[in-house]
């Protein structure tokens, strides 16, 4: 996949992608990256409609509402990300706060909260210090709550206990 | 031995943080007296530990567990049963290796079983025991429910932890758990646990096991 090193506006969205598609017609259409102005002046996200298909990697500086298809990774770690009802993600989220309402199957990190809506379903692991689930939510996976910045001496602890903050969490994610 | 728990339907709502009462109405029957006030009791705050749920991902638990420092590994296998009669064992002991499989490296110290051996025929119930103790370890808890007598009537329920002394069960859209296994039964298909405690429910027998 394609990296792209420009110095950017924080409060600019950018979409490294390396395809951008609508589901009809096809064929996939190859991009350089996206760069557009925050539109999120008035509160509302920025959003990934229904028919569209982005493969590739997101990093913004605002909110996001995915209701189409995204490959790859999203990263809003100032931001709100939400996969909505008719969105799927196969990719790896990190956003302050991750709500999943559609389909995801990645690993999520969520700086503050992670919420899995009643309609969610999610395959991977979820790591943030508060992980809501609403009754009928689909989960399989693992949970890592262990975000406690603790002064204790985990050395005592077993190897497989990891302790952690949350950047070493996101850190990990970010070499997964 | 605890005292026979007391089944109580709670119309109040939930204890909850502000922001999560919100989000989270949790509904179903409450149960008091549950075996869990001994492990909340002794878990030290500071110290990371792991749990396996096989309820999946449910809203109570998640939300008492968010208190603690953990990491949860969750999955419904009820979601796709082994069929008895249709797998051989060794057979059965590869599906439980596959749905097993995300929990890859981890260890569990507290494992929620409820009533999943209650749909296991013995000989896949012991299969099952064999394939979990991998990511278990000496002193690793396990909590499940066993019948009261093998004629038992066990309702499909689906169990989740309000609070240590308290668990919210629902009915679920399932077949019966057609195979209720006593306590003794489960000790000895479980043959690397001892019996820790145990606890008379309606038709159930709550039990806590820990590894040796």
């Amino acid at each position: 996949m394609a990296m792209f090193d420009k110095k950017k506006n924080p409060q600019e969205t950018t979409v490294n992608v390396a395809s951008v598609s609508l589901k009809a017609p096809e064929p996939t259409v190859r991009a350089e990256p996206i760069t557009q102005a925050p539109s999120n002046h008035t509160g509302k996200p920025a959003v990934i409609g229904t028919t569209i298909q982005v493969s590739g990697d997101i990093v913004g500086g605002e909110n996001l509402l995915v209701e189409g298809h995204v490959e790859g990774t999203i990263k809003l770690e100032k931001h709100d990300l939400t996969i909505g009802v008719s969105g799927t993600a196969h990719a790896n989220l990190t956003a302050k706060l991750v709500r999943i309402e559609g389909e995801v199957v990645g690993d999520v990190v969520g700086l503050e909260r992670v919420v899995i809506a009643s309609s969610g379903r999610v395959r991977g692991n979820i790591t943030a210090p508060r992980v809501l689930v609403e009754d009928g939510a689909r989960f399989k996976g693992m949970i890592d709550m262990d975000f406690a910045d603790k002064s204790a001496d985990k050395s005592t602890e077993k190897s497989h206990r990891n302790g952690g903050t949350i950047e070493a969490a996101v850190n990990r994610a970010a070499v997964s | 031995m605890n005292a026979p728990l007391r089944p109580v339907v709670d119309t109040t709502p939930p204890e909850a943080a502000p922001d999560l009462a919100e989000l989270l109405p949790l509904q179903g029957t409450r149960e008091t007296g549950s075996l869990f006030s001994r492990w909340f009791q002794h878990l030290d705050p500071e110290r990371c530990f792991t749990v396996l749920d096989l309820a999946g991902a449910q809203p109570a638990t998640m939300q008492l567990l968010s208190g603690y420092r953990c990491k949860v590994y969750c999955a419904d296998l009820l979601d796709d049963l082994c069929v008895p009669g249709k797998v051989s064992l060794s057979d059965a002991a590869r599906l439980f290796d596959d749905r097993l499989a995300f929990i890859g490296e981890g260890v569990i110290d507290y494992c929620l079983l409820w009533d999943y051996p209650n749909y296991l025929p013995p000989p896949l119930l012991t299969v099952f025991a064999r394939r979990l103790q991998r990511f278990l370890h000496v002193g690793s808890r396990m909590h499940l429910f066993a019948a009261m007598h093998g004629r038992s009537q066990l309702s499909p329920w689906r169990y989740s932890i309000e609070r240590a002394d308290t668990l919210i069960r629902k009915t679920v859209r399932r077949p019966l758990p057609d195979y209720p296994h006593t306590q003794m039964e489960v000790v000895d298909a479980m043959e690397y646990v001892r019996l820790d405690r145990g606890a008379l429910r309606d038709g159930r027998v709550e039990v806590l096991l820990e590894c040796v």
